[in-house]
This record gives structure tokens, C-alpha cells and sequence, in this order.
């Protein structure tokens, strides 16, 4: 009894700071807090609806919403909602088929920076902010830093510099495939 | 062009170089240049001319390999083929057909055995090679999957996969047929031939469910494939939008990001938690926290007091400025030497520097302080705007006040 609602606590502790909890994470703790969530879904899902937040079963990832919630910082959501369909954009340019379980690695995305204009234009666009003095190596480490802080990617061999892609890259790519983009017929027919 | 006229000899060249052509064979994917095998037939070039002219060899602008039948032979042997032959079970059962017929129109016994011979042999042939395809096939649709790394490769072998399974599976149904209906393999009397035609038989069936689980594989395959290139094109698509500025307008992204409720998407909230009373009261451990914080706080109200405020920027930039002074004894000496009132000398006196009438009217004032002495101050007064300012003169020494009188005489 001690041991659940210790676990419930960790899984309120990361899930309530947006983060998620994947099956494939590089953290053995982390993936068996998935096994304990897919395992215990049906107890944890009322208990975390009863203080405001939905517990969510993505594929083969968990995480909250707020379902009741009203006065949201819409701006912010949407900056970084743009924002990540950008790196996404950035990451499908790099390589196609990189998706949730793909590994990818710093020097092989920078080899790809030195001959692929539309690439570098992309990174430097991404970390405009903070670009000032910075080479494309310091840049591309911050961008992956930031996903590794989201919760999308996560170091898997330090020494090579290998990042593996987790499942909650589904979140994102779900999110983009959600989208309807309105094709020209659409238009044509509203204007009219 | 030599040639092995017996087989013990080719056995016997085969043996002697066995780590040469098993180091080749390692490396068949690759090519290799001549100094580096040099080391295995004791650096003795002539060596490997003599395998080459054997045709054991392929040599090319100093790079060798294996020659490509030996390489065949040794990887079907070691079943490590990394191609499908579906011609291979076509040309057996061609050859087959045309032993049968022959077979059937022979008279003479012996030859006829002859013939079943060799059907048996193809038969055989067709068993092994099957099995072999399957295991291939099955290899080589994983490793597609996982290990081609180039999008488009990726798909084209895999659909390349598909054909040949497809083949496969046509050649096998074609030899299944013949084993069900050709009445020769029906009737077979031969005790050998229905052994293996039983076997053949138990083969194609394996081979066929094999094929079926492979073919599922490969449609998967190609279905995730397929649901990366939506994904993959949606987000470029959905990027050249936003880079034009059109994903307001042309998609409800902006909209489905507002209704979001998922907490990934916000930023992060904290939570703030008040200590419990009751514990700090009752729990030791809490109360050594308080007063470890408590003189945290003493320490850090010394500490502020020890420290200097900060230097400000502006102690570090330098301050010079030039001040145009007035030089009085200098003005007053110039004065001196004039049949002037004061005030008229100075609202009228020359300076290096334009001076305002205000602060002329300062250095009068200060002058006539600073050298009361030296100045006679009449009774008359005289005007200057609204301004009314006594008439000063310097006082006369001996010598002007002679002239002076002189020239008043």
C-alpha cells in the first residue's frame, strides 16, 4: 500500500510538469513506472480525475490533461505548439524515417548541417533566440537538450552521443497529422 | 585457359589455400586489394597468378576476389545466399519435365533408370533450394526493414521483396501442381522417388505458409512505411505553410492548439505546499531545520552588511571635462590699464570664449568684490536694460593719476 501511493505520487510528480512516461525510455525507472501505469490504468485514471486531471493513454505513452480547465495561456500554447512543428520539420528534413525508436546522432546530424543549406537555415532559425556567438555544434546540442527536457528524446550512449527517440514523439506527430490544411478546391469554393 | 582434369586436384588446390579462400569468402562483400591476402600464400605473387589462370580467382587492377562460382557454391553450401533464385527451381523442373519425357518414351531399362535419376536429383535440387529461398526471403525482409537507413531505398527493396516473394510463391504452386496432377508422380513405384516426392511435397507446404507469414510481414512493412510518408509529407507541407505565413488562414492549427488541454502542451505548473504546523512543532528533526535556517538568515544579514554596494558602470568610464575658467587677475590687470568703468569693460571685453550677458554681469559683480580695493566706487549709476549698476573705475596709481592731470591741464 505504502509502495502505490509512493508510485502514484512519482507518476502525479512528472506527468503534472507536462512530461511524459514512454515504454521505451532509456531510464529502467521510468519503464517500469509505464508497466505500473499500463498494469494499473483502472485505479489511477479516477484518482487522478477526481483533483482535475485525465490521465491520457497515448501509443504506448501516458500523459495529463486538464480537461476543466479554463483560462489557459492560449499565446504560449500555440508558440509552442509552432515551435515544435519547426524542429519537427527540422528532424524530417534531416532524415525521413526517423520516428519513435529511431537513434540518431549528434555528428551525423551536423555532417548533414555542412552540405544541407535548408538544414542550417532551419537551426539557426530555431535558435534565433540564442544564436548570439554560438557554432551550429553548440546550437544543434541545445535544440536536442531542449527536446531531452520535454521528454521526446533521450541520451542513450553519452560517449557517441547517440539520442534515441522516445514514444511521446507520437504526441507531436499526432498532433500534426490532426491538423486539416483547407486544399485549394476548399478555398476556391469559399471565396465564391 | 588451365584446367583441373581431375577432381582431386581441384580438392587438392582448394585445401592448400583453404585460408585464402575462406578469408576472401569472409570478406566477399568488400573489396579486397592483393597486398592484403599477400601474407597467406607466403608473399609469393606467382601464387595467385596460378589460382587466377585456374579461374579460382578474379584478379582486377590489384584488387581479388573470389570467382563468383565459387562463391556461389560456398554460400549455398554454408546457406548463407543473400539472393533469391526463383529461376533455379524453374530450371529444375524444366529439367524434370523433359527427363519424364524422355523417361516415358525410353525402352531400354537401364537408361530408363538413368533418366529417373535424374529426376530425382532435381527434385531434390527443387527441396533445397526451396527451403533455402524461404529462409532467405524471410532474412532479407527484416534486415530491409531495419537496417536501410535511405527512405526511398528502404521502400523500393522492400517492394523489390514482395515481387520476389510473389515469384516464389508462383514457381513452388507450378511444381505442387505438377507433383498433384502429372500421373507420373501419382503412380510412382519407385519406393526412393515417393520418398522424396513426399518430402518435396511436405516442403512446398511449409514453404507456402512460410511465404504467407512473409507476405503479412512485408504489407506491414510497407504500411508503416507508408504512414511515415504521410507523416513526413504533412509536416513539410504543414512547414512551407507556416514559413508563407498561410497556417492561420489554410488550417485549423491555430484553432485545435487553442482547445488543447494537454498539459505537455503548457507550460509547467508548480505547486506550492505549506508546511505542516503540527510536525514543525512535534518532529525533531524539523526543529534542528529551523534553526539551521535561522542562522542561515543571521549570517546572511552580516554577510550584507560586509559588502560594498556594487561599483557602478559609470566609475569605470572616465570623467574629464573641460571647464573654461576665467582668469580675474589677468582681466583685473587688463582693467587696470583702461580709462573704462567697469561694467562697460566687461559687457564689452573680448573673451577667447563667447561669454552670455548674464554671466558678464556675474563677472562684474565678481570682480568688483574681489578687488574693492584696488577699485574707486563713484556714486553714479548708470542703466543697462532694467539692470542699474554703479560706475566703477580702477584706483589711479601715482604715475596714471600725473598723466591724468596733465592731460586734464
Amino acid at each position: 500500500m505504502i509502495d502505490s501511493s509512493y508510485r502514484t505520487a512519482e507518476i502525479f510528480d512528472i506527468l503534472s510538469k507536462g512530461q511524459f512516461i514512454c515504454s521505451n525510455a532509456i531510464d529502467s525507472q521510468r519503464r517500469h513506472l509505464y508497466e505500473y501505469v499500463e498494469e494499473n490504468f483502472e485505479d489511477l485514471e479516477p484518482k487522478f480525475r477526481e483533483i482535475g486531471y485525465q490521465l491520457e493513454d497515448g501509443n504506448n505513452y501516458y500523459y495529463f490533461s486538464r480537461p476543466n480547465e479554463s483560462n489557459q495561456n492560449v499565446e504560449n500554447k500555440i508558440e509552442k505548439a509552432l515551435r515544435w512543428l519547426d524542429i519537427l520539420a527540422f528532424f524530417t528534413s534531416y532524415r525521413k524515417d526517423l520516428c519513435r525508436g529511431a537513434r540518431f546522432k549528434l555528428f551525423d546530424i551536423l555532417n548533414q548541417i555542412d552540405i544541407n543549406l535548408a538544414l542550417k537555415e532551419q537551426l539557426t532559425d530555431l535558435q534565433k533566440r540564442s544564436t548570439s556567438g554560438k557554432n551550429y555544434q553548440e546550437m544543434l546540442n541545445d535544440l536536442i537538450k531542449e527536446m531531452q527536457k520535454e521528454g521526446f528524446v533521450d541520451l542513450e550512449n553519452e560517449m557517441e552521443q547517440t539520442w534515441k527517440i522516445l514514444d511521446s514523439w507520437d504526441y507531436m506527430e499526432k498532433m500534426v497529422m490532426a491538423v486539416n490544411i483547407q486544399d485549394g478546391e476548399n478555398q476556391s469554393n469559399e471565396l465564391d | 585457359m588451365a584446367k583441373f582434369d581431375k577432381i582431386e586436384t581441384l580438392f587438392a588446390e582448394l585445401y592448400k589455400y583453404r585460408n585464402l579462400f575462406s578469408a576472401l569468402f569472409d570478406k566477399r562483400m568488400f573489396s579486397i586489394q592483393e597486398e592484403m591476402v599477400l601474407p597467406l600464400v607466403d608473399h609469393d605473387t606467382e601464387k595467385l597468378e596460378r589460382l587466377a589462370a585456374f579461374d579460382l580467382l578474379f584478379r582486377n587492377q590489384g584488387q581479388i576476389s573470389l570467382d563468383s562460382r565459387l562463391q556461389e557454391f560456398f554460400e549455398e553450401f554454408l546457406e548463407v545466399d543473400e539472393t533469391v533464385h526463383v529461376l533455379y527451381i524453374q530450371e529444375n523442373l524444366n529439367q524434370i519435365k523433359k527427363n519424364q519425357s524422355y523417361y516415358l518414351k525410353e525402352n531400354q531399362a537401364n537408361k530408363r533408370d538413368q533418366y529417373l535419376v535424374k529426376i530425382k536429383k532435381h527434385l531434390r535440387g527443387i527441396n533445397q533450394i526451396t527451403l533455402q529461398n524461404v529462409k532467405t526471403l524471410r532474412s532479407n525482409t527484416d534486415e530491409t526493414y531495419k537496417t536501410e537507413t535511405n527512405f526511398e531505398i528502404k521502400k523500393e527493396k522492400l517492394t523489390d521483396v514482395r515481387n520476389q516473394r510473389d515469384a516464389l510463391e508462383g514457381v513452388i504452386k507450378a511444381v505442387e501442381r505438377v507433383l498433384q496432377d502429372d500421373l507420373f508422380f501419382k503412380t510412382a513405384a519407385d519406393a526412393e522417388l515417393q520418398l522424396i516426392i513426399h518430402r518435396l511435397r511436405r516442403t512446398l507446404n511449409d514453404s507456402i505458409h512460410n511465404l504467407i507469414e512473409i507476405q503479412q510481414q512485408i504489407i506491414e512493412y510497407l504500411n508503416l512505411i507508408e504512414k511515415r510518408v504521410q507523416v513526413v509529407e504533412k509536416v513539410l507541407r504543414l512547414k512551407m505553410l507556416r514559413d508563407k505565413h498561410y497556417l492561420k488562414e489554410q488550417t485549423n492549427f491555430y484553432r485545435m492548439v487553442e482547445t488543447n488541454r494537454d498539459l505537455p502542451l503548457k507550460k509547467s505548473e508548480g505547486f506550492r505546499t505549506r508546511l505542516s504546523i503540527q510536525d514543525l512543532l512535534n518532529e525533531e528533526e524539523k526543529q534542528k531545520l529551523i534553526l539551521k535556517v535561522r542562522n542561515k538568515l543571521k549570517n546572511q544579514k552580516l554577510l550584507e552588511q560586509n559588502i560594498a554596494g556594487e561599483i557602478s558602470d559609470e566609475a569605470f568610464s572616465s570623467q574629464e571635462k573641460i571647464e573654461d575658467t576665467i582668469n580675474l587677475h589677468a582681466l583685473k590687470r587688463i582693467f587696470m590699464g583702461k580709462n573704462q568703468d567697469l561694467f562697460s569693460f566687461v559687457m564689452n571685453h573680448q573673451f577667447p570664449k563667447e561669454i552670455s550677458t548674464s554671466q558678464r554681469i556675474r563677472l562684474y559683480c565678481r570682480l568688483a568684490s574681489l578687488f574693492e580695493a584696488e577699485f574707486v566706487f563713484t556714486d553714479e549709476t548708470d542703466k543697462f536694460g532694467n539692470l542699474e549698476y554703479a560706475l566703477i573705475y580702477p584706483v589711479l596709481t601715482s604715475k596714471q593719476a600725473a598723466t591724468q592731470s596733465s592731460q586734464n591741464l
